[in-house]
């Protein structure tokens, strides 16, 4: 099937054009499937914060390899849109003023947030890139890329009547040939907006049907965990601390439980931030945001924070001090950041 | 299935951080990956590998 193609490898984003080649920044591995004028047919990969290939079957990729295949021999223009005007890493202002030589992938996002940030731009939507299908109630069959596995039950894409075994063909109207097409819709997509899907259902093998399907997810539907992406450094939530979640022996020590609930240690507090608000201390073990004390390394406990609250809210941690657990109350701090550059 | 197996280790061998020099079958640059597939009438498939 190689033959079929030609290949090309890039390794650094310089000059490349993001409206074009838009993917998830923090992945470190996602392939475009084009004409030699570079109209997309289909992108591929995809990450979350489990196993960095869960969502990479080799399966999937020769499906949509062979799918773009039988599209550019056919002559087919039905490629994904994307805007004609390019737009580079270099004209992101201070990428451009403060960065040298090679840009990595996710320096674009980073950049991208601090600029947001210091032009008074930036917005919580931005915390939440490529959402997942799951997200939505959907679990897609790695495997087939755009065939849903199963269904949350009760979830917004079950109540709108999708079914385990639907391939996704459209949505939004654009073409769905990979699972990471499908999050490129649901990144684009308004999250006020109903999402508008086509889906293949064999309800008879011999007479596959097209179905229409359009919903609106509930507000929010976008939020996912975020404690994996390196671009988590640069978002401008200023947390003012550093902690680390206790070792097994740690915990034993403090009679906690064994299993891997939050358990994050405060390591230092700076003098302004999420942690001064809320009083935390040095030495403080922060066991629960709210009611909620999932598993959590110190990334996911900021990136639990960043989908409960936003600037304004009301936070309540429970923590132990002292031998003591006690609850310790405050506000969200406003968005925040010093930084101008992006190591 | 051969074809199959050596296109995905191809790519593979692609997406490998230690595949940072050239890798025989894969063009570095776009310009020319494009032109070849114009030339051949062939689609293109692109890689993005970030090696960090």
């Amino acid at each position: 099937m190689r033959e079929g193609f030609v290949c090309a490898r890039i390794t650094q984003m310089n000059g490349v054009d993001l409206n074009r080649f838009e993917f998830d920044y923090d992945a470190t591995w996602t392939a475009f499937l084009t004409d030699a004028d570079l109209n997309v047919y289909s992108r591929f990969g995809g990450r979350d914060g489990g196993d960095p290939e869960r969502r990479l079957k080799k399966s999937a990729f020769l499906d949509t390899l062979n799918e773009v295949l039988k599209l550019h021999a056919d002559g087919s223009r039905d490629f994904q849109n994307v805007p004609a005007e390019p737009r580079t890493p270099e004209q992101i202002p201070l990428l451009r003023k403060n960065h040298q030589g090679c840009v990595h992938c996710h320096q674009i996002r980073e950049y991208a947030l601090l600029q947001a940030f210091h032009d008074g731009a930036f917005q919580r939507k931005e915390l939440f890139p490529w959402p997942l299908p799951e997200n939505l109630g959907i679990e897609p069959d790695f495997d087939h890329g755009r065939k849903i596995k199963s269904l949350q039950v009760g979830s917004p894409a079950h109540r709108a009547g999708l079914r385990f075994g639907d391939v996704i063909l459209r949505a939004n109207d654009a073409p769905i040939r990979a699972e990471l097409d499908f999050r490129w819709a649901l990144h684009k997509a308004d999250e006020s907006h109903p999402l508008k899907l086509r889906v293949r259902r064999e309800i008879d093998a011999a007479d596959p049907r097209e179905i229409e399907i359009e919903f609106t997810p509930p507000a929010g539907w976008k939020r996912s965990d975020i404690g994996w992406r390196k671009s988590l450094r640069s978002v401008p939530f200023p947390i003012g601390m550093r902690g680390a979640p206790l070792s097994p022996s740690q915990r034993a020590e403090l009679d906690l439980p064994a299993e891997e609930t939050l358990a994050i240690r405060v390591l230092t507090v700076a003098s302004r931030g999420f942690a001064p608000e809320m009083k935390l201390l040095t030495g403080d073990v922060i066991l629960a945001v709210g009611e909620e004390s999932p598993l959590s390394n110190f990334d996911e406990f900021r990136s639990l924070l960043l989908n409960r609250y936003e600037p304004g809210s009301n936070v309540e941690l429970r923590v132990w001090r002292g031998g003591k657990t006690l609850s310790l109350r405050g506000k969200f701090p406003d968005w925040h950041t010093d930084e101008t550059s992006v190591p | 299935m051969l074809t199959r197996s050596a296109c995905l280790v191809a790519l593979f061998v692609a997406s490998s951080a230690a595949a940072q020099d050239a890798v025989p079958g894969w063009h570095g640059s776009l310009p020319r990956a494009q032109q070849l597939a114009r030339e051949q009438n062939k689609p293109l498939l692109i890689v993005f590998r970030c090696v960090r």
